[in-house]
């Protein structure tokens, strides 16, 4: 009933509209100039309008030459498909803000066109419709008409067009990579032709362009190409606006996304230049207020995902601080490790996330009218439940350069890729909105806020066109091809995987590492010099906080470093070699002298250092190959090693000394007069010296090097020099497998490191204090089950300490066990039949020369072996109790059957002599009589048989 | 230290390398000499079927499924593979319930053993109560993947030795190892950074590569050597200490009684082992058949 009498009421809509929008076409053609531009709200259910799009003229009959471009427009619309008036005959011309316009040989034709619209009016009455049942299912039958009418008042066209005029010449992408050059390029008029003859100018010139004119940079040019997935620009049409190139952002804040570009461009060409109409809608208010309505609840997997990264992005910040969604594979794998003890490879974390959301994403947000508005809320443990799937379209821009099939700056296509939903006419994944999109980071900045004193991150207001775009590449300002030089940086820097780096201390690094070495793209050296360095020491942290130790060379060759790890057995000091073992390295590293195994996760097993002076002096590389991958683990030559507290038993070499931390330094005899005071002074006491234990000469091994003080190292010796980051480092217990996680009867010890005396260190928010080595005295707390979390000014570190549990493999191993039941037999050596209770167990045994005895195996249970020798025959007893044989009362006779009785009946026959491995033969004498007994029944079927 | 917590701690893990169960050990051991420990450790895992360590050549360690094993003596059953407190929590109130016994047996730091006694028809039930399977005569259950080491020589693939790496031989006379590479023998092949690999040198002077144990049994039944002795009326294993058995025929002689090994002077004793699985145990291990009721004694061969 609702349904037909809303369905009424949109046909008497469609009426006054179409009369409406015959009357606004006339009202403008006569009221506007020549060049001012007017925009109509679309007038779906028009019937003049579908009658208009039969009288466009082609291009070729409109355009008036470059010589002319008196005419420009860029006819654009933001949300809706539109009905554009020709300013000179007055034509209503359909265009499209989200419909593709289709064409012919490059040209739209004026039937697409109008199958367009009709289809676009067709989808507008059915979502009014789905609207109005939803809500008169449990809301206001009132609302759902105040809505139409609202559509129907959208729909009208307005009085003056709202454009303002301002023109404002602008990059179109501040994150355009090196590749791109930056040519500006004046074009006239929107002759496609006519654009690689364009004059070049200066960037500064644009503002003096004349009207029709507009600046055009190459860029600009190939990022319309690539969002358009052309191969060729010059067959994009590019409408001149006076004085203002287009798709540019006005002060009022026109929304021209590259998708939104590209439908102008289209549309244009289409429709000729001398349509210049365009619509410009204010920039919309983000809004930040929750959604409230009925929707589908997310997946536990999203909201594990959801939780894990708030709780990532939050972890080293505090109020006041700018948040990142910094999120890479490896940073999302780091990520699920750290928040719910999960671990799984960079690939493994991201397969999952991205699963995790593009599921939300087809459940929710594509099933409910209101897209992406849905996810602008918070869920029932009070985070913003749209934080994974913002997290997503961050992934999406950190894939932006990766591959050659789609153009590098093509996020949406790549977005697409992630959610796997298909891309909407307007270029955009099905279901996703530009402003909806900005609302849910809004929405997030707003959370962030209200509850944890923080700011979002967020692209300037003069972002451009690209404002949409811009928001989730603030937060990842380099993308995967500068990503992949980190470690080498990493290596440089002599950071440790997992390390945490104070902020100028990464910046200082960063920034001399890319004047050494060029560090980064163009693209990505540039960022780290304007304002988007925060976002790039943001994300450069979380690629160290992630990283698992390898590089690759320019030969391609992946490597990893070799750490010397002391230890004590008995109180006596070994020096080990502990490789790193990233996840892509073999299981077992053999390059013919070294043969190293799999040890703890990320590392070989240590090898006790068995080396001359010159090993470490110089520095050693190992290398192999497996699978036409070449393997390499190598140690730098130094004369002196720092050694850091670390997750094993002793330290580790590390890139400096840790403030206040147990540590030693290994260093060569020739270098002792200069180590040895500067780590006294550092110290505060004299240091115990040792020959270095597995080097046969000319090394010291000096031990308990705990910094007091600061100092600088001497010239050279910069490998001892003091860092003070907070490090909390969980070392001992049984720990359970990669995860941070421990058995409950053992623990780990967490040592604090790098702290200074005013930090307070807390655990579960209590506070604790620490021992004389730097491990929190916990009072037994860490053995209790749970999660436990610690920190130490912006350190935090979460464990969990768990029950053990039956492994699941363990179970399923146990099940095949019970599939896999086979009898065994001894025997001397000889021929033998092994025979069991039933006429067809029947198995063969026979030992060759060499072999003194008979090892059998078979399937059923065994209970005679028989031998049969020209000096009688032997019976062996293999079970006790004897079963008797199974009845024989089948007619046919199998060659198993045959083969049980032949051998009972020729031992038979021979009077065989009994023996037993399983207790007193005689006892046995009955049954065997018994056996005997089937296979002569057996026999004489057989011969029954034969005859 | 609790030998138990490795125990809980495999159990969760289910598998793990060897460097993981080695740093386990030596983080709980306390003033205890870790090395003797960790071995100690190691094979007690092994010969009670807790764990399997080094299968295929690995360098790991795989736990057992949880198993309630029938022993020898009908009347008691054994806790065999991984475990942790609620299993065994769950295994006692099962017991009770069933009217049966549940004793722990402690070996110092090493796992203590869960073993069930009372009527072995309650056993299955035990079992199912506590969600696991119950073996009725699990060391002759076991018996089924044995393979002759005698066989294994033969489809052994041949190796090349090793360049550069320092090598011993074990000698059968001495019964210990000496240096170079001896014919017909077991040999030891140690690079300078890594883990050695064991070998038996073949009558054709080739090398095929074993596992230790397995790699002096090979030799010496390609010599005649006798290393083992089954004594019939007493129902006992007898192994030289320098020269214990290949670890699934020791497993399976512990698993008869459910206890470890008793060790005396140069011999270690494997108790309960019954003349069929005895016979079996023999022949696996190369060495020749005991006659039915006779008793075989160790003797040189050479």
């Amino acid at each position: 009933m609702l349904r037909s009498l809303l369905l009424l009421f949109l046909r008497v809509l469609r009426i006054v509209l179409a009369n409406g929008a015959a009357q606004s076409a006339t009202t403008h053609t006569s009221a506007e100039p020549k060049r001012k531009r007017a925009t109509q709200k679309p007038s779906r259910y028009s019937a003049a309008s579908r009658q208009s799009t039969q009288s466009v003229e082609s291009p070729s009959d409109t355009t008036d030459g470059p010589a002319a471009p008196t005419n420009p427009t860029s006819v654009l619309d933001e949300q809706e498909s539109a009905i554009t008036l020709d300013a000179q005959k007055a034509t209503p011309v359909a265009t499209s803000g989200d419909v593709q316009p289709t064409f012919v040989d490059g040209e739209e034709t004026p039937a697409s066109l109008e199958a367009i619209v009709e289809a676009k009016v067709a989808e507008r009455l059915d979502h009014f419709v789905e609207r109005a049942e939803f809500d008169a299912s449990g809301v206001n039958i009132e609302k759902s008409i105040a809505s139409a009418s609202d559509f129907v008042s959208a729909a009208t066209i307005p009085d003056e067009p709202n454009y303002d005029g301002v023109a404002e010449s602008q990059r179109l992408d501040a994150h355009e990579p090196e590749s791109e050059r930056e040519v500006t390029g004046v074009f006239s008029d929107a002759e496609p032709s006519l654009f690689a003859a364009a004059p070049i100018v200066a960037p500064s010139s644009s503002r003096e362009l004349a009207d029709g004119d507009i600046q055009c940079s190459e860029s600009t040019t190939n990022a319309i190409a690539n969002e358009t997935q052309s191969s060729d620009v010059s067959t994009i049409g590019v409408v001149p606006v006076a004085g203002r190139p287009p798709f540019s952002d006005g002060d009022q804040g026109t929304d021209f996304s590259a998708e939104e570009r590209r439908e102008s461009v289209r549309g244009t060409k289409a429709i000729s230049a001398r349509s210049n109409v365009l619509r410009r809608t204010p920039r919309r208010e983000a809004t930040t207020e929750p959604f409230v309505g009925l929707v589908t609840p997310v997946s536990d997997a999203y909201s594990i995902w959801n939780r894990a990264i708030i709780r990532s992005a939050l972890q080293h910040s505090e109020a006041g601080d700018e948040i990142y969604l910094s999120i890479t594979p490896s940073v999302l794998a780091a990520t699920l490790n750290d928040s719910e003890s999960t671990f799984l490879s960079a690939d493994e974390a991201a397969a999952q996330f991205i699963g995790a959301v593009r599921e939300m994403y087809q459940s929710r947000v594509l099933t409910h009218a209101r897209k992406l508005e849905t996810l602008r809320r918070c869920g029932s443990d009070g985070l913003p439940e749209c934080v994974a799937f913002l997290a997503l379209s961050v992934l999406a821009a950190y894939r932006m350069h990766t591959d050659e099939d789609t153009a590098a700056t093509a996020y949406y296509k790549r977005l697409d890729e992630l959610l796997c939903c298909g891309i909407s006419p307007t270029g955009m994944p099905l279901g996703f909105d530009g402003d909806g999109f900005h609302n849910l980071w809004a929405f997030l900045g707003a959370w962030l806020s209200r509850e944890k004193g923080q700011r979002l991150a967020m692209p300037h207001e003069n972002a451009g066109t690209r404002r949409f775009l811009a928001l989730p590449l603030t937060h990842v300002p380099l993308r995967e091809v500068d990503i992949e030089r980190l470690p080498t940086f990493f290596e440089w820097a002599g950071y440790a995987p997992g390390e945490h780096v104070a902020s100028d201390a990464l910046n200082a690094a960063l920034v001399h590492w890319v004047r050494s070495y060029g560090g980064f793209t163009r693209a990505g050296n540039d960022a780290l010099v304007d304002d988007r360095k925060s976002a790039v020491l943001a994300q450069v942290a979380q690629e160290l906080a992630s990283w698992d130790g390898s590089t690759t060379d320019a030969q391609g060759r992946r490597t990893a470093p070799v750490e010397i790890y002391l230890h004590w057995r008995r109180r006596i000091p070994i020096l080990s070699y502990l490789p790193r073992r990233p996840a892509v390295f073999p299981a077992t590293f053999d390059d013919g002298d070294h043969i190293l195994d799999a040890g703890q996760d990320g590392w070989y097993e240590p090898s006790e250092i068995n080396a001359d002076e010159s090993e470490l002096l110089t520095g050693f590389s190992w290398e192999t190959s497996v699978g036409g991958l070449t393997f390499v683990l190598r140690r730098h030559g130094s004369e002196a090693i720092a050694m850091a507290p670390s997750e094993f038993e002793g330290p580790i070499s590390h890139g400096a000394l840790v403030m206040g931390a147990p540590g030693a330094v290994v260093c060569a005899d020739s270098v002792l007069p200069q180590v040895s005071p500067y780590l006294e002074r550092i110290t505060g006491k004299r240091c115990a010296h040792q020959p270095a234990p597995g080097i046969r000469a000319g090394w010291t091994l000096i031990s308990d090097v705990r910094p007091v003080r600061r100092e600088s190292p001497p010239p050279g010796f910069e490998t001892l020099a003091i860092e003070s980051n907070v490090e909390i480092v969980a070392s001992g217990g049984l720990r359970l497998g990669s995860r941070r996680a421990w058995i409950a009867d053992a623990p780990p010890r967490v040592i604090v490191t790098g702290y200074e005396p005013g930090d307070e260190i807390r655990l579960d928010d209590a506070r604790v204090t620490i021992d004389d080595d730097g491990a929190i005295i916990d009072d037994g707390r860490l053995a209790l089950p749970g999660s436990h979390v610690i920190k130490v000014g912006h350190a935090r570190y979460r464990l969990d300490t768990v029950q053990p549990e039956v492994a699941a493999s363990l179970s399923e191993r146990s099940k095949e066990a019970d599939l896999q039941k086979q009898y065994v037999v001894a025997l001397p050596a000889g021929c033998w039949t092994i025979i069991g209770s039933h006429q067809s167990d029947v198995a063969r045994a026979a030992s060759d020369g060499t072999q003194r005895s008979i090892l059998k195996a078979c399937t059923f249970r065994p209970v005679w072996a028989i031998s049969v020798r020209p000096r009688g025959a032997v019976v062996r007893r293999l079970t006790s109790p004897v079963p008797y044989p199974a009845p024989f009362a089948r007619k046919t006779v199998t060659w198993a059957m045959s083969a049980w009785a032949n051998a009972i009946y020729a031992a038979h026959v021979r009077h065989p002599k009994f023996e037993s491995e399983a207790g007193a033969p005689e006892f046995a004498n009955a049954t065997w009589m018994a056996y005997a007994q089937v296979s002569k029944n057996i026999k004489r079927a057989l011969k029954a048989t034969r005859r | 230290m609790n030998g138990d917590t490795i125990l809980y701690w495999m159990t969760h893990l289910a598998e793990g390398s060897w460097q993981t169960f080695k740093d386990a050990v030596e983080r709980l051991a306390t003033d205890e000499d870790s090395g003797k420990l960790v071995t100690s450790i190691r094979y007690h895992l092994s010969d009670l079927a807790h764990a399997d360590f080094f299968i295929g050549g690995s360098r790991r360690w795989f736990t057992r499924p949880p198993v309630l094993a029938g022993l020898a003596d009908r009347d008691a059953a054994v806790l065999v593979g991984g475990r942790t407190p609620e299993l065994v929590d769950t295994l006692t109130s099962a017991a009770e319930r069933f009217n049966c016994e549940v004793v722990i047996e402690r070996y110092g730091a090493r796992p203590s053993a869960i073993r069930v006694s009372g009527e072995r028809t309650r056993f299955s039930d035990i079992a199912a109560t506590a969600g696991i399977r119950f073996s009725e005569n699990h060391a002759y259950a076991l018996c089924g993947g044995l393979r002759p080491v005698s066989q294994n020589i033969d489809r052994l693939p041949l190796e090349t030795a090793p360049t550069h790496w320092t090598v011993r031989s074990f000698d059968f006379d001495s019964m210990a190892m000496i240096e170079g590479l001896h014919r017909n023998s077991a040999c030891e092949y140690r690079p300078r950074h890594g883990v050695p690999r064991w070998y038996v040198h073949t009558k054709q002077q080739r090398l095929s590569p074993l596992p230790k144990r397995d790699a002096i049994y090979a030799a010496a039944a390609i010599r005649g050597v006798s290393l083992l002795t089954y004594e019939a009326d007493d129902q006992r294993l007898i192994a030289k200490r320098v020269a214990l058995p290949p670890e699934a025929i020791v497993r399976i002689a512990c698993l008869c009684s459910g206890r470890p090994p008793r060790v005396e002077g140069d011999s270690v004793y494997f108790e309960n082992v019954p003349q069929a699985v005895g016979g079996l145990l023999c022949v696996a291990a190369g060495q020749p058949l005991p006659k039915p009721g006779t008793q075989t004694t160790a003797r040189s061969g050479l």
